[in-house]
């Protein structure tokens, strides 16, 4: 059997990863945003729903198989290699943050290579089970998310100050839409998955199910940010922050105490790790979509291997990834342009499968 | 069977590399409770921390009481403060740990002086203040004030500050703030931030009679006298502007600026010879004329009065509060600063960022008009 | 592959020579050697007859009685002639309630073995199978290991066809099957699939049906052995079927569309498909109202999460993130740790297997000096070991702790699975912090969703989602409790009025 995970799973499996994505792009990597982030999310949202209506599009034509599983050889390949290589790059930054999140809570004397060792392992035993278990494992913790998130709201409550939300637009709506397009960048990921993704027969509108994905994860990005942005006053000088010190205040604020903290780095970690088995599900899947030859675990160890490396290197860095983030958008939706494409106007393309 | 082996060797790196040499446990830690920076005359950084033992049950004949720990007061001096963190690192026999910091205490001089901003920069890189410790800037020098800090009532220094600092607060007489405020506040397009103001009597350890109108019961009669066994005392609130501080509030000037700012409170003011219990009712509402020139700041703030003091005069009263939150603004606006959290409320005026800058809040604030109108109601109970 | 000895005799099928048969009987089971098998011979008017039985399986009673007596009061039959001799003798002769006819010689055998009693008579082809089963066995007791405070307090016993009675006690109705059958290839053990025709799966019945017929092992050892043999994934850290010694559960099973497998000398069922959420539930929680039980239910399931978690997270917090625990707490902990020689990992550790090694001896001690284990339990890993600093005090208490959440799972086997995946979890808060805790959990979380009990996904109805009645974590009132499980027949017969309106 093929790397495949099956529509819901794959809905739940991205919300999550996806969500923590964008906080740690947004929140994390771009304080020249200030403490307008949320509003950021919210845009990138609105853009990236063009590429996710598309892709519901594409979903609906398909009906037993994956979309993937449609379309002609060789322009599959090029899609899913051009796919791996976005993911693989994303999961260098996935995988660098929790890193530095291991690294700043507890484990500060270890080297950072170390530190993707567990990552290495937490990966291998969770992907040899294939994608719907991993998507399910997902589900359950959406569910005990929201009450996390809303005892840390409670702890938090008495120290939010809601007007330091304001001015609403922030540093501009230059810079906002510059950080729209990352975050609509990160939206836009999930469409490899949902590429890969089986049809639900128990549920008619599963075609609907990135809509829904990319819903969740905004609104749940949009909450974190607006959390964020009432414990910590918009700062203008950015050059000040380093990742690691934006990292480490998105844990610890500094400005409420102790009992927060447990609630906060679980949601925090767990939330990443979700991120980091979603980035290299993905790729492990457009790997073998790219080499259908290679078995699962070939191309899970392969896909590990290539994050692996590009973790280690500067490409994981705050500058290359958000450079990165800038062609995320224009990239997938090109991808899916030619899949649409292909799939609407080539020869036989009325043929449903 | 191969594949298996491989993983478990992967398992057995990810334990061994990654953590396994780096234990920590708690008895082997020196926890410090209070951090101290101080500016030696020569220009140097002091850091000094306190540091509970930990006796161990063995111990408990020999203190004669269980579970009470003394502590220990390191001191080291340097260039810098990284510098001067690393000569304390090695002036104390464990490993130093700064994440249970409950109190930060910076001298008043280190707090005037132009490189603070560094210090402040250094300290929050430093400790990632889990415990959102809390700042107060000394009097005097900040070692002779971190070496009187003893628990007096408790045994144990990180519950007694608590303790101390939620009553001390909940009465108005010293800030809610930690020093994660006072940095994001420096740093940040909004109002200026107020920390703990604290000084060490002389003789500490000895009961004396405490000084009179700077004294922690906002009192401004001077001849209101107080007795305490504490040695060291928080007096009011030090206002910082861009990360230096500006200047001092008393226990009772903080206390109407707390008010001020919307915080709920219960007081007692001093009216003639009638002390009046009263307690705020609701936020202030604030109006702020960003448009005009100066900048029309109008507050109105609402008191009820305690049934006890229903005798006093209810013009009188608000005439003679309105002078005394305006006497608190005049002081703020003296030293430059604007500590009343106004900056919040004028900023959602615009839309942008920048457009708030260019604004130049603080210079306009400084020339505003601000008039407040006090309201009292008698309250039913 | 060897085969049986007698093999080919005993596919043989009998012949007309009374001398014959009882030869080849004796050649199968081994007389004289074997003493327990006695051959009786008597007449019934003219036509010589034989009774074979083993000596405590068949009751003396019934036979003398039921048999050799009502064949010696019988009046001199006429002439009969030798192919309809064994019939008659069934019909007109022989009193007793189950009575059949055969002619092979394994049936006959194994019939024999297992207490029947089998009548040869001389020029018949054909043996009478009388059930004359009188082996002693234990009667239905309180189950021992599933007490509940309100509910039956029966248990099931040793003996198939008691439990099979208790269950059809339980579930009057005539669409109750019970599919018997024999599993192990060399001794075959008796086993009956039982199931609801009409509110089970077909597909499932099948399924479980072609499992058991597919069982290759020479013989098994109970329901235990059956189980491995079944499961889906027999590598799994968590079980796939539910083993439970009260009819009243197994009962309850049957009504929502799982099948029951009973195994002759074991005093459990064994039912499936099960979800991780079979495991948790206790059988008293339907028995109380819904308030309780919901309280009890959190209570458990509190008691789980603490003794998964707590044990690892205080040596993932101890260890590497002191500063996520209040001052006061760590400042206790450090005192009381001051003298103590071992890691916190270590101590965790040790103490552990201190808890389960005074568990593993207090189940295989004999009673009469059972009292020893709680002395030797409190004086050594409590007082003895925190006076000489071996150990600290809290740790006491946490262990404590773990060990009755680990007690207030009802499922021995998942009680089982939960303190190997602590033990997992601890040496990875203990080598990676809150890290490899988080890491270890979701590991833990992935695995239990790709588990499946015979299809059935095993986090199921909460993940995949599956419409379900208010009984998964919250046991809300019976009055909201309309559906059959998920996994049972959709046009179920079980279903009422009141699921089809909605």
């Amino acid at each position: 059997m093929k790397l495949q995970i099956s529509d819901n799973a794959a809905c739940s499996l991205a919300g999550l990863a996806i969500a923590a994505r964008l906080v740690h792009g947004v929140v994390v990597d771009l304080p020249e945003l200030l403490n307008a982030g949320w509003l950021a999310i919210l845009l990138g949202g609105a853009i990236a729903a063009i590429p996710a209506l598309a892709l519901c599009a594409l979903l609906k034509q398909r009906r037993s198989a994956s979309v993937l599983a449609c379309i002609a050889h060789p322009l599959r390949r090029v899609t899913c290699a051009a796919f791996f290589a976005l993911i693989a790059c994303d999961a260098a930054v996935v995988s660098s943050a929790i890193a530095d999140s291991a690294s700043i809570m507890a484990l500060t004397d270890v080297a950072a290579v170390y530190l993707m060792l567990p990552l290495l392992a937490i990966c291998l035993a969770c992907l040899r089970l294939n994608g719907d278990a991993l998507g399910r494992s997902a589900a359950i913790w959406n569910r005990a998310l929201p009450w996390l998130l809303l005892l840390v709201i409670v702890l938090e409550f008495r120290d939010y100050r809601f007007n330091w939300l304001t001015p609403v637009l922030g540093p501009g709506v230059s810079t906002l839409l510059d950080g729209a397009v990352r975050a609509a960048g990160w939206l836009s990921l999930p469409a490899a998955l949902f590429l890969t993704a089986v049809p639900d027969e128990r549920n008619v509108h599963s075609h609907l199910l990135p809509l829904k994905a990319l819903e969740s994860s905004a609104g749940f990005a949009v909450l974190v940010a607006l959390m964020y942005g009432m414990m910590t006053p918009a700062i203008p000088d950015s050059s000040l922050f380093s990742r690691s010190f934006r990292l480490d205040t998105l844990l610890a604020n500094g400005r409420t105490g102790l009992s927060l903290q447990l609630p906060t780095n679980v949601l925090w970690y767990v939330s990443l790790l979700y991120a980091l088995l979603f980035d290299v599900f993905t790729s492990a899947a457009m790997l073998q979509g790219a080499l259908p030859r290679f078995g699962n675990r070939t191309c899970t160890v392969l896909a590990l291997f290539a994050i692996s490396l590009l973790s280690v290197s500067r490409l994981s860095g705050r500058a290359p990834g958000l450079r990165a983030a800038v062609w995320l958008f224009p990239c997938i939706g090109l991808l899916l342009s030619i899949l649409m494409i292909s799939v609407f106007f080539a020869k036989g393309a009325r043929k449903h499968v | 069977m191969c594949r298996r082996l491989l993983a478990g060797l992967l398992c057995v790196c990810a334990a061994l590399l990654t953590g396994c040499s780096t234990l920590n446990q708690a008895e082997d830690l020196a926890f410090a409770v209070i951090l101290g920076v101080d500016l030696t005359g020569q220009g140097e950084i002091e850091i000094c921390i306190q540091v509970p033992k930990i006796t161990g049950q063995q111990s408990e004949g020999e203190s004669g009481s269980s579970g009470s720990s003394d502590h220990l007061v390191y001191s080291a001096v340097g260039r810098d403060f990284d510098e001067a963190l690393t000569l304390l690192q090695w002036a104390v026999p464990r490993k130093l740990d700064l994440s249970q910091l409950n109190l930060i205490v910076i001298s008043e001089k280190l707090a005037k002086d132009d490189n603070f901003s560094r210090i402040a920069d250094a300290v929050m890189a430093m400790p990632r203040l889990y415990t959102a410790a809390r700042l107060a800037v000394c009097e005097g020098s900040a070692l002779a004030f971190v070496s009187a800090e003893k628990p007096v009532i408790g045994t144990r220094m990180s519950t007694e500050l608590t303790a101390t600092f939620e009553d001390y607060v909940k009465n108005g007489f010293i800030p809610d703030t930690t020093f994660a405020d006072v940095y994001y506040l420096s740093k940040s397009v909004y109002s200026d931030a107020l920390a703990v103001y604290a000084e060490t009597a002389p003789g500490s350890g000895e009961s004396e009679q405490a000084a009179a109108a700077s004294a922690v019961i906002p009192d401004a009669s001077s001849a209101s006298r107080s007795e305490t066994q504490q040695s060291n005392r928080f007096l009011g609130a030090a206002v910082f502007r861009n990360g230096s501080m500006a200047g001092r509030l008393s226990g009772e000037e903080f206390l109407y600026c707390k008010i001020l700012q919307g915080e709920r409170q219960t007081f007692a003011f001093t009216l003639g010879e009638q002390t009046v219990g009263l307690t705020t009712l609701g936020a202030p509402s604030v109006t702020i004329d960003t448009s005009a020139s100066p900048v029309k700041i109008d507050l109105g703030l609402r008191f009820s009065i305690a049934a006890s003091s229903k005798n006093a005069s209810r013009e009188a009263l608000e005439a003679a509060l309105e002078e005394a939150l305006l006497r608190t603004v005049s002081v703020c606006k003296s030293m430059g600063a604007e500590p009343l959290n106004l900056a919040e409320i004028a900023s959602g005026q615009f839309l942008t960022i920048d457009d708030w800058i260019a604004f130049s809040w603080r210079e306009r604030f400084l020339e505003s008009d601000v008039q407040i109108d006090v309201r009292v109601f008698t309250s039913e109970s | 592959m060897a085969e049986q000895p007698n093999a080919k005799l005993l596919r043989s099928e009998l012949t007309t020579s009374l001398k014959q048969n009882l030869k080849s009987i004796k050649t199968l089971l081994n007389v004289p050697s074997n003493k327990d098998v006695v051959l009786r011979s008597y007449e019934c008017g003219d036509i010589s007859l034989c009774a074979v039985y083993i000596e405590g399986m068949a009751d003396d009673k019934k036979i003398s009685e039921f048999i050799l007596h009502a064949c010696k009061e019988a009046s001199s039959p006429e002439e009969i002639p030798p192919e309809q001799r064994a019939e008659q003798l069934m019909n007109r002769y022989l009193e007793i309630a189950q009575c059949e006819r055969e002619s092979r010689m394994s049936e006959i055998i194994s019939s024999v073995i297992g207490g029947m009693t089998a009548v040869m008579i001389d020029g018949s082809a054909e043996a009478l199978l009388l059930d004359t089963r009188g082996f002693a066995h234990r009667q239905v007791d309180k189950p021992s290991n599933e007490a509940v405070v309100i509910g039956a307090q029966e248990g099931f016993v040793e003996n198939l066809r008691t439990n099979i009675t208790l269950l059809r006690r339980y579930v009057q109705s005539n669409e109750l099957v019970t599919e018997r059958m024999t599993v192990g290839t060399k001794i075959p053990s008796n086993v009956a699939l039982l199931y609801l025709k009409g509110v089970a799966d077909e597909k499932l019945i099948d399924e479980a049906r072609r499992r058991l017929n597919s069982i290759q092992a020479a013989s098994i050892q109970g329901v235990g052995s059956i189980q491995q043999l079944l499961e889906d994934q027999p590598h799994a850290l968590f079980p796939q079927m539910l083993q439970t010694e009260r009819p009243d559960r197994a009962a309850s099973c049957l009504k929502e569309g799982q099948f029951v497998i009973l195994a002759d000398n074991s005093p459990y069922a064994l039912t499936a498909p099960i979800t991780l959420f079979h495991l948790i539930h206790a059988s008293d929680d339907t028995f109380l109202r819904w308030q309780y039980a919901t309280f009890l239910r959190l209570i458990r399931i509190v008691g789980i999460v603490i003794s998964l978690f707590l044990p690892g997270l205080y040596v993932a917090l101890m260890l590497h993130h002191t500063h996520l625990v209040p001052f006061t707490l760590l400042l206790s902990i450090a005192e009381t740790r001051a003298d103590v020689p071992f890691s916190i990992l270590l101590e965790v550790l040790i103490m552990e297997f201190c808890f389960y090694l005074i568990n593993e001896a207090g189940t295989r001690i004999p009673s009469q000096i059972g009292s020893t284990i709680s002395i030797v339990g409190a004086l050594i890993l409590g007082q003895a070991a925190v006076s000489a600093s071996i150990i600290s005090p809290i740790l006491i208490i946490l262990i404590a702790l773990t060990g009755l959440g680990n007690y207030a799972v009802p499922n021995y086997s998942l009680n089982l699975s939960l303190i190997l995946c602590r033990q997992l979890l601890i040496l990875a808060g203990g080598f990676l912090g809150l890290y490899g805790l988080l890491g270890g959990a979701i590991i833990i979380s992935v695995h239990l969703c790709s588990i499946h009990s015979f299809g059935v996904p095993y986090l199921a109805p909460v993940s995949p989602y599956r419409p379900h009645n208010p009984d998964i974590l919250l046991r809300l009132s019976l009055r909201r409790q309309h559906r059959l499980m998920f996994f049972a027949r959709r046009d179920s017969w079980m279903k009422t009025g009141e699921e089809e309106t909605q």
